[in-house]
């Protein structure tokens, strides 16, 4: 949508959320004991602090060492984070942009989680007489040198913490707010109008190859990624040649296989430093990085609008002495990043030209535009910017359409029990606390008819696998014998080749015949490789026969799983209906004619089972074995041929150690049993896992949900009996206020039907557009 | 004191030459300004009941005399009622020529002009003819109590439905934006005649004629423009076309219909004074994205059905 109609759209939501909370807050005053309506009212309130301001982060990943903190401090206009060339053990940081603050101020939330630990550390290590002297962690801390040293001290903290065997808590961090946080104005949004009522923040995350052992904390990082507004992945371009190549491309797949590809945006960091095309840093070099990387490095899969070539490091120095220059009116050589500014910004004979302000300026500028930094940052803000106002729309839409349904069937009720007898409403009010019982029994009824059908799948699910299992066993012991043969024939060619002359021996030794040697081998299941890749191959074999199988188990429970829950879901619906159905319509006569009862509807959700091939690796180990190495000289050939009886004359002895590769039959059934009975019972849990979301729990829900909204009209009626019972003065004004606000409710749900209808027609028109 | 009811004494009462232009259109503009300086003359009366009982004892008399706040006020009513007094006793002496629901509004004012002429003629005595034009009004209430009781034998069911027919039919050639053409419309009928068999008529009639109204406009507009949505830049600018006198007859009859009826509800009534009233479009966009009450995507459809059921209504 444009932005301009966002906004519109934007306006009129919170037009309608002020409508309607001004008009809740007068309703619960007349109504004090309604619970419904005070969440109402938080839900509401909630909207509208997600319409007024928007938060977005920005997570920032980078394979190794691609420029990651560099970027991040040319966004800022400031080394704000230090150069990290080790994997990091610590927590991901948030950069948050804060207008005004020119001095970084960094914030540690949960620093009595670090306190702890540090006392924890220093007890332990004590008593391994090792001593680690951490400084206690504040809250706050000012300046760029302090900030540094305690992010140090963080990562210390967490990497001691592992050393002296103690697990960090990682499991404290949860939300985002847990993360230290160093708030300071960007450079780049210092002037940005338009983002004013904007969150924005930059998280240092760990990319997937950052970590040592921390998985946890891989997992932290993840969720965290996941959840951010966009993620910026930092490739450095200069390592996509040569060797390094393969290894930026595994980085680069396993990235965005790690955070998805929709919200990703690809930052070919350095591109100008690329030796194969020198003076790349123009239209023409940038386009060509574009789509070099693009067919080459992701096949084309991933939309080429997503990648943007830039070099954060001539972004960082522009920017930083745009600021300088900014601050104090000029350059001081004695400034510590001076001799690197005026390197990569002004070139050669640079402390000559650092007085002349204008000229530093212009050069600065020039840097920066040539750096290509401004396009991904202002297409990625553009982007999320879109994303997040229509997330924010359609969820106050839905909180809007909920309330606004409930306050009608509230009002209806009302005012129909206004317009009855208080005999009528006595007998009402019995009724409806009789048909909410009718409703749990019937609820329960479906729970159980549930439960039956799952542990019927259940039942089925384990004959299908021991049918399935004896069916492997049975392939995996004809393949074995297959290759047994077949290696053991190759086995009995090559000895025939190499042992000509043994045929004329004087005094043959008794050998296994290849039948015999064949039916041992077989009898004992154990084939062995010498060549690694062989194994392999067998291996994948394997591997490749018992995915077979196992996807064999799962189309089979995945069809007769998918017929029955249909079925079984189609079957509850109709009793839903048939059962309810005449309850709700009596419930709703009871209550009013304008009162909407939803049944409870079970819909399907999607859900699919991850397999997960179980590792199955040949055993490898070490043996030793003879050899014999013919001796050159006359005198060893001689003896060669006077060695009727094999003793190995006219050869020289030594020992040698190698590798073998063993694959036991034995050994790969019982993994295979084993991966499948796994996959068995992650079908199982997962078939569980499906009734329950899909069935049992939606009609619980459901239930609970009717159920609370019966009893709230069920109070509403007995609030207005008690009303009539105690009032002598005349209910028709009462019954003229509700209709006044019922007309009020059912403008604002017409005012979020034109917002749908709105947007439907916005999104056709952007649709048939492209 | 409630000047603000009076800032809608936004037409130049003594330039007979442009209330009659603008009565060729807006039928009942003529009755509608005196009808707002009657309510000026109403709403002093009864401001001044309230100060005369709240301060004709104790401190804040003496108070009010010492600083001179009593005579300030005096004189700040007083230029009012007399104006008004002026105008409306000069038309109702004229007024011969119909019967409208505006009268029948004026005649509610009336009344209760007449119940307390006392303390306005106490109050206003050093203006030697208050006191007649008060009679004035006693007079129009009592032959009005008449006229108005055989409105509803006088216009049959047939004959409401034809005023509608003939009002609807100049849909299309009043020279206005469609919206404006429609809220004038529904004024001339619901001011007229039909607005006073409209009042006096049951529940169940009124829900009915409302209903043939509401088809009768969306017949009349068709289709394929009744699903339209309000272009409020558009019509912005095709009423900063019209003449200045038939932009302010907009705001000022819009103005008056909010006097008679605040029902926040009713959204499209204030979109058409802020029309009339807005300097320039951001002043206008600002004040729609200010009130929380007015539609920002109004449909054509429920901008008839609206001002229909609030403007017959009022």
């Amino acid at each position: 949508m444009h932005e301009k109609n966002f906004q519109k759209t934007n306006i009129e939501i919170q037009k309608i959320i002020d409508e309607m909370l001004s008009f809740l807050y007068k309703t619960s005053e007349a109504n004090i004991d309604d619970k419904q309506l005070l969440e109402d009212i938080k839900v509401l309130e909630n909207e509208q602090s997600k319409l007024d301001k928007y938060e977005f982060t920005f997570a920032v990943v980078g394979t190794m060492n691609a420029g990651k903190s560099t970027l991040i401090n040319a966004i800022v206009g400031q080394e704000i984070l230090p150069h990290r060339p080790e994997a990091m053990t610590t927590l991901p940081t948030l950069v948050t942009h804060r207008k005004g603050f020119t001095e970084p101020v960094l914030s540690i939330p949960k620093r009595d989680v670090y306190n702890h630990l540090i006392a924890e550390i220093q007890k332990t290590s004590q008593n391994k007489d090792n001593d680690f002297d951490f400084d206690v962690i504040q809250e706050q801390y000012r300046g760029k040198e302090k900030i540094f040293q305690v992010l140090k001290e963080i990562n210390d903290i967490m990497r001691k913490a592992k050393e002296v065997g103690i697990e960090p808590p990682y499991e404290q961090f949860i939300s985002i707010n847990d993360f230290p946080r160093i708030e300071v104005e960007f450079f780049y949004l210092k002037e940005k109008k338009e983002l004013q009522n904007t969150n924005f923040s930059l998280l240092d995350t760990p990319g997937p190859n950052e970590y040592k052992h921390a998985e946890q904390l891989r997992e932290i990082s993840a969720r965290q990624t996941r959840q951010a507004s966009a993620v910026m992945l930092v490739v450095d371009y200069t390592q996509i040649s040569g060797e390094s190549s393969v290894e930026i491309k595994e980085q680069v797949e396993s990235a965005l296989e790690y955070i998805g590809n929709d919200k990703t945006y690809i930052l070919l960091n350095k591109f100008d430093e690329y030796d194969e095309y020198p003076m790349q840093n123009d239209e023409k070099g940038y386009e060509k990085a574009k789509e070099y990387f693009s067919k080459n490095f992701l096949d084309n899969r991933f939309d080429i609008k997503h990648v943007f070539p830039i070099s954060a490091r001539d972004a960082f120095y522009a920017n930083i002495g745009l600021q300088e220059l900014a601050l104090h009116g000029q350059i001081d050589k004695k400034l510590s990043w001076v001799k690197n500014f005026g390197k990569n910004i002004i070139g050669r004979r640079w402390e000559g030209k650092l007085e002349d302000k204008e000229e530093v300026e212009a050069r600065c500028k020039e840097a920066l535009e040539d750096s290509y930094i401004e396009s991904p940052i202002k297409y990625i803000i553009d982007q999320s910017y879109n994303s997040a106002q229509s997330g924010s729309l359609e969820s106050a839409i839905q909180a809007l359409t909920k309330v606004c349904n409930n306050i009608s069937n509230l009002l209806a009720t009302q005012e129909n029990a206004y317009a009855k007898s208080i005999k009528e409403l006595k007998d009402n009010i019995i009724k409806l606390k009789d048909d909410i019982d009718k409703f749990e029994k019937i609820s329960q009824k479906i729970v159980i008819k549930t439960e039956e059908n799952l542990d019927e799948s259940k039942r089925e699910l384990d004959a299908l696998a021991v049918n399935q299992i004896a069916k492997f066993e049975k392939e995996l012991k004809q393949f074995f014998v297959q290759k047994i043969q077949s290696i053991e024939e190759k086995e009995v060619e090559s000895e025939k080749e190499q042992d000509g002359f043994s045929r004329f021996s004087f005094f043959w030794t008794k050998k296994r015949t290849p039948k015999e040697n064949l039916e041992k081998l077989i009898e004992k299941g154990k084939i062995e490789f010498e060549d690694k890749n062989e194994a392999e191959r067998f291996i994948a074999y394997i591997i490749e026969l018992i995915n077979v199988t196992l996807s064999e188990i799962q189309n089979e429970v995945e069809n007769n799983l998918h017929l029955k829950v249909d079925q079984l879901v189609t079957n509850l619906n109709d009793e839903i209906e048939k059962e309810l159905g005449p309850i709700a319509q009596d419930i709703e006569q009871r209550l009013g004619k304008e009162v909407k009862i939803n049944l409870p509807e079970i819909r399907l959700l999607d859900s699919s089972y991850v397999l997960n091939d179980k590792d199955l690796k040949f055993s490898r180990h070490k043996k030793r074995r003879t050899i014999h190495k013919k001796q050159d000289s006359w005198w060893g050939a001689f003896k060669r041929m006077i060695d009727f009886a094999d003793l190995n004359w006219g050869y020289d002895e030594y020992e040698e150690e190698y590798t073998m590769y063993s694959v036991t039959e034995k050994k790969i059934l019982s993994n295979s049993k084993k991966a499948m009975q796994h996959v068995k019972k992650q079908i199982a849990e997962d078939v569980e896992h499906r009734f329950e979301k899909n069935i049992i729990e939606p009609v619980n829900n459901q239930v609970e949900s009717f159920v609370a909204e019966v009893e709230r009209l069920r109070d509403s009626q007995a609030r207005i009996l008690s009303q009539k019972e105690h009032s002598k003065e005349d209910m028709s004004a009462y019954i003229d206020r509700l209709k006044k606000d019922k007309q009020l409710v059912q403008k604002q749900s017409k005012r979020i039907e034109n917002v749908k209808l709105i947007i439907q027609k916005r999104d056709k028109v952007c649709v048939s557009a492209i | 004191m409630c000047v603000s009811n009076l800032e809608f004494n936004i037409l130049p009462v003594d330039d007979n030459d442009a209330i009659h232009q603008l009565q060729q259109k807006y039928l009942y503009i003529e009755e509608k300004v005196v009808l707002d300086l009657v309510n000026g003359i109403g709403t002093v009366a009864k401001d001044l009941n309230e100060n005369a009982k709240k301060r004709e004892k104790g401190f804040s008399r003496l108070w009010d005399d010492f600083f001179g706040d009593s005579k300030k006020r005096q004189n700040q009513i007083n230029e009012n009622v007399i104006e008004g007094l002026k105008a409306a006793s000069i038309w109702l002496q004229d007024h011969d020529r119909h019967i409208s629901r505006i009268d029948m509004r004026i005649k509610d004012i009336a009344d209760i002009l007449y119940e307390t002429r006392n303390e306005i003629v106490q109050f206003y005595r050093e203006f030697e003819n208050v006191s007649d034009r008060v009679a004035l009004l006693e007079n129009f209430k009592k032959n009005a109590d008449g006229r108005f009781a055989l409105i509803e034998e006088k216009l049959a069911r047939i004959e409401a439905q034809q005023q509608i027919d003939r009002e609807v039919e100049n849909i299309g050639f009043l020279n206005l934006p469609l919206e404006l053409e429609i809220f004038t419309v529904l004024d001339n009928l619901a001011s007229g005649e039909f607005g006073i068999w409209y009042t006096f008529t049951s529940d169940k009639q009124k829900q009915e004629e409302l209903k043939y109204l509401k088809n009768k406009i969306k017949s009349k507009i068709g289709k394929q423009k009744i699903n339209d949505w309000i272009d409020f830049y558009e019509l912005y600018n095709l009423v900063r076309k019209l003449d200045k006198k038939e932009q302010k007859a907009i705001a000022f009859i819009s103005a008056q219909y909010r006097q008679f009826n605040r029902d926040p509800y009713y959204d499209g009534i204030d979109l058409i004074k802020l029309l009339g009233t807005s300097k320039n479009y951001d002043e206008f966009e600002e004040a729609i994205s200010s009130k929380s009450h007015i539609r920002t995507y109004f449909p054509l459809e429920e901008f008839i059905e609206d001002m229909a059921e609030y403007m017959m209504d009022t």
